[in-house]
């Protein structure tokens, strides 16, 4: 492959396919075992190991909790520029002008820890563009934020284009659309469509894969989920006040689909927190089938419910994906599964030659899968999902979508700053802002509330 | 949320000092308090109370200190208090009035010392407090790249520490999902034993990713050079002449 600085490209490709091995390999992390990479500096070639490799590209990735290293937002923005050797009052005035420039002005001496995901990751592209460098790698750098927050960062990245050669891996078909060049990774080779809007136009068939869908269409026949509407609520929270990040007031009948959006920080967590017992609230109360949540029978209460945690994947703590999956009901790991268990697993679409694999060895998407089987052994009755389909392929997301929309009399809490992904399968709406919910409204009224939602920065 | 851990959230002076100065006055006055005579420890107290005022920090956060104390209190009172002859049994001596006296004092020192750390510590990011004395370490650089690294280490350590404990919790709530939380201290104790595996793979994993996004950014193994920008205000200056006329006082009263 080639890039030239100013290029945009974007590289999509299926969960696994190679693509963030691409960029460890652009950004000089991993040495490649054949074949060369070389830099064309003023017509001469330079082998990529004899070229500093952190000034000529820099690397973003996609959690912007875990690339802050500064105490401040000041010493994040000036960490690199110290390391290239500019003086400490150079440094001051290049961070001062920097934090103007992203809107973090008055924050200079503010830990980043106190700043929401979208302004993190604003500050660490702002930091490693104070580096100037000619290539830039965008490691679904903009997965995790909310439409108000990505589109700050495209302004930034679109101001450094013509400097800048950027290299955007996503699975999002629309955010590729954007870039010059579309490059798509399968099974490890790279393949070049050229232009990304014509790509899309001209050869659907081969890139559908990757076109995010809108599931109404397809999960209408799965609509018929029951709600009890002459049944008590499963959930009420009464005045409920979680420590200031949270106040709500607010019911929600079994068996009901409610969808859980808003900007990034806004609070939807801390709802599914709430549910969960992970925070009890300092005023008010929440009832849990008629039953007010206290410290001693959170356990109880617990059993109901299952939960499926931010980037779940990441966090799977058996052994084994049977481990994992059926933690706690093997004593030993047994040489095979249970015909039952067996059957289980293939109900998530999970092959049962999987089932004494590693979890760090499966795909985003099968990891996913493992997390959302696990939270379900137990048969809830609540089912709490935070942002499950995130860092998904097209195809991965799909497949959970429809494993979660095909569930049955079960109330679920499904949080997504993207709404497109419970269209056509939510009963319910709620529009979180700033710890309130703000917005309560049936699924169907939704579109006559799009500019709020787009104002919220919600996907829509 | 006013305090994490042992800081305490506020937007005082002393929470917007500049740790260099934090770290370094506290440095200087604990050594000159264990000099210094009752004038200077008196001097100290009042000192002391003032900042705890400004701070903004209540009062019950030097509560941990008393159960310390009143321990050491009991140790030095009699270590230095209670006086018995060369040959004679220990129930045979007697209090003494001066070694009393010098066991209030070492206990003031020492409730002192506490106070000003405690203190230092409430207005203070554990992040800052690893900054400020990475940055006494940078001098050393010059004599030898050991300094250096050690200083790296420091950086990474302190950097990596609370990072560490987000993933901690998540691990931890990752397990409770799990359901089946056991009744018995044994069963709990096994349990918490599990997780250690999982938590020593994600610290590899977030450690790798710490040191990338540092390398990425030009931070050298060998080439330390501290990433405190702080800029100097005048409230530092300030900070800085009162950390120094302090001290000068405790060392003409010693």
């Amino acid at each position: 492959m080639n890039w030239r600085q100013g290029e945009i490209l974007a590289l999509m490709g299926l969960n696994g396919a190679g693509k963030s091995t691409l960029a460890r390999l652009l950004a000089g992390l991993i040495a490649p075992n054949k074949g060369e990479i070389r830099l064309r500096q003023n017509e001469i070639f330079l082998p990529w190991e004899s070229v500093e490799r952190w000034r000529e590209i820099g690397f973003i990735g996609q959690h912007p909790r875990r690339q802050t290293i500064g105490a401040t937002v000041a010493e994040e923005l000036g960490f690199g520029l110290i390391n290239l050797g500019m003086d400490q009052e150079t440094v001051r005035n290049h961070v001062s002008q920097l934090t103007n420039e992203i809107g973090l002005q008055g924050k200079e001496n503010q830990s980043p820890a106190t700043l929401s995901g979208g302004q993190r990751q604003r500050l660490v592209t702002a930091a490693i563009l104070a580096l100037q460098p000619s290539f830039l790698i965008l490691d679904e750098a903009l997965s995790m934020l909310d439409a108000k927050a990505q589109e700050r960062i495209l302004e930034i990245l679109r101001q450094a284009r013509s400097t800048t050669g950027q290299l955007w891996i996503t699975h999002d078909s629309e955010l590729a659309r954007q870039a010059d060049r579309l490059l798509v990774l399968d099974d490890g080779f790279l393949v070049d469509w050229g232009n990304p809007r014509d790509a899309f136009k001209n050869h659907y068939a081969e890139l559908s894969m990757f076109e995010t869908k809108l599931q109404s269409q397809g999960s209408l026949e799965l609509k018929a989920r029951p709600v009890k509407e002459d049944q008590n609520p499963i959930l009420v929270w009464e005045e409920a006040d979680f420590i200031s990040r949270l106040k709500i007031d607010r019911a929600i009948r079994p068996g009901e689909f409610l969808a859980i959006v808003g900007p990034s920080g806004a609070g939807k967590t801390t709802i599914l927190e709430s549910v969960y017992g992970f925070t009890l609230p300092s005023k008010g109360r929440l009832s849990v089938n008629g039953k007010v949540m206290n410290k001693h029978n959170i356990s109880d209460l617990r059993r109901k419910m299952g939960f499926v945690l931010q980037e779940a994947g990441e966090y799977l703590i058996g052994r084994s994906v049977s481990g994992e999956i059926f933690y706690g009901q093997q004593k030993s790991a047994p040489k095979s599964l249970s015909p039952e268990q067996e059957l289980y697993l293939n109900r998530y679409g999970i092959p049962a030659h999987l089932a004494r694999v590693a979890p760090e060895r499966l795909s985003g998407g099968e990891r996913q899968k493992a997390a959302l089987a696990a939270a379900m052994r137990t048969l809830p009755e609540i089912l709490l999902l935070d942002e499950p389909l995130l860092g998904l392929d097209a195809k991965s997301r799909e497949s959970i979508q429809r494993l979660i929309f095909s569930l049955q009399d079960i109330t679920i809490l499904f949080v997504t700053h993207d709404l497109r992904d419970v269209l056509g399968a939510a009963d319910r709406i709620w529009l979180v802002e700033n710890g309130e919910v703000v917005l309560d409204c049936l699924a169907e009224e939704w579109s006559s509330y799009q500019d709020k939602f787009i104002r919220s920065g919600v996907r829509c | 949320m006013n305090s994490h851990e042992l800081y305490w959230f506020s937007d005082s002076v002393l929470h917007r000092l500049d740790p260099r100065l934090k770290v370094g006055g506290l440095a200087i006055l604990s050594l000159l308090l264990t000099l210094t005579r009752w004038q200077g420890l008196f001097l100290t107290s009042l000192a002391l109370m003032g900042l705890v005022i400004i701070s903004n920090t209540p009062l019950r956060l030097f509560r941990g200190m008393t159960f310390v104390l009143l321990w050491l209190g009991l140790f030095y009172g009699f270590a230095s208090g209670w006086v018995w002859g060369q040959s004679a049994s220990f129930w045979q001596g007697h209090w003494s009035k001066v070694g009393l006296l010098q066991a209030v004092l070492m206990l003031w020192r020492i409730t002192l010392i506490f106070g000003l750390t405690r203190l230092f510590a409430a207005v203070t990011l554990p992040m800052e407090q690893g900054l400020g004395i990475v940055y006494y370490f940078a001098p050393l650089t010059r004599l030898s790249t050991k300094a250096a690294e050690f200083a790296l280490l420091l950086t990474l350590t302190l950097r990596f520490i609370p990072l560490l404990g987000e993933e901690a919790v998540l691990i931890w709530k990752a397990r409770m999902i799990k359901g089946n939380w056991p009744t018995t201290w044994l069963r709990r104790s096994w349990e918490i034993c599990q997780l250690v595996v999982p938590i020593i793979l994600i610290s590899l994993k977030r450690a790798e990713e710490l040191g990338e996004t540092m390398l990425a950014r030009g931070y050298g193994s060998g080439s330390f050079r501290t990433f405190l920008i702080h800029e100097r205000t005048a409230l530092d200056r300030w900070g800085g002449i009162a950390v120094g006329l302090w001290g000068l006082l405790l060392l003409i009263w010693h």
